[in-house]
């Protein structure tokens, strides 16, 4: 499993419990705040001792809220008309047919 | 469900399905036709939605299936089989084996980059990576949401995710070279 830097072995040894490939793997959990508690906390103890993985997890975290907001940027409203005639359609329930 | 409680509830959500229509569809007279069908269809068995579950949540259901079943070929897109080899792209890498001063962050990397280059990257992504990376990170839906949304596990959800992020970096990656935004 590689490290952040690409490296395919953990060169920086300091003691913790999860291995810095782990942080590769499980980082977008972290990110879109979809991993349990526990989890987190075990993560965040990572990236304080490990700065390797610091700056990797700031790079993708950056790279992903560059991603939303870009193409957040774009958002167009409905036409006005279309609204109207959804509305008009719902509220006399008179839709067309399946098709 | 009364029109005017479907219209209270459902119509707020008009403008992020019609921009994912957009998305979908890349043409502004499909996506009309398509948010249209969808709340006739989301109207009419409005009896199978369940009160108080997530409305935003099953009318972007109905958009992804209606989607599916009038414009694409086929629901399953083969070509995403072939992508086991990307997941060991990484952007960081590439830029942190290549800066070499302590000023040159592999972070400043994606200053350069153009609003532009990012939509054409999100754009270039095969169908159901692109579902995923609308949903979650433009859409705002979490993974259990979207799993609902794509009718695929969570687990699904995640590869498909963890892919289509190292994809969109080897594109960018790939303008960063093109457009010299890197030193060669």
């Amino acid at each position: 499993m590689k490290t952040p830097n690409g490296n395919e072995t953990d060169l920086h040894a300091h003691d913790h419990t999860l291995k810095c490939g782990e942080v590769v793997h499980r980082v977008y959990a972290f990110l879109d705040g979809q991993m349990n508690l526990d989890d987190v906390l075990v993560f965040k103890d990572h990236l304080k001792v490990c700065l390797p993985c610091q700056a990797y997890v700031q790079f993708e975290e950056k790279l992903i809220n560059m991603i939303k907001s870009k193409s957040c940027n774009d958002e167009t409203k409905i036409p006005a008309t279309l609204m109207d005639k959804i509305k008009k359609a719902i509220e006399v329930s008179n839709l067309p047919p399946k098709s | 469900m009364t029109a005017k409680d479907f219209e209270e509830q459902a119509m707020p959500h008009a403008d992020s399905l019609y921009n994912t229509a957009l998305r979908l569809t890349r043409n502004p007279s499909d996506s009309e036709d398509l948010v249209q069908e969808v709340f006739y269809k989301a109207f009419r068995s409005i009896n199978q939605f369940e009160a108080g579950t997530n409305m935003r949540a099953w009318l972007f259901k109905i958009l992804v299936n209606t989607h599916i079943s009038q414009y694409r070929k086929t629901a399953k897109d083969p070509s995403v089989a072939g992508y086991d080899d990307i997941e060991e792209f990484s952007l960081y890498g590439q830029v942190h084996s290549r800066s070499s001063s302590l000023t040159d962050s592999p972070e400043s990397i994606l200053d350069r980059f153009l609003d532009e280059d990012i939509r054409k990257a999100i754009d270039k992504l095969p169908d159901q990576f692109r579902d995923v990376v609308m949903l979650v990170d433009i859409e705002g839906f979490s993974y259990k949401e979207a799993s609902d949304i794509l009718d695929v596990p969570v687990g699904t959800i995640m590869s498909r995710l963890f892919r289509s992020r190292k994809l969109l970096q080897k594109y960018l990656w790939e303008y960063a070279v093109e457009y010299g935004y890197v030193k060669p």
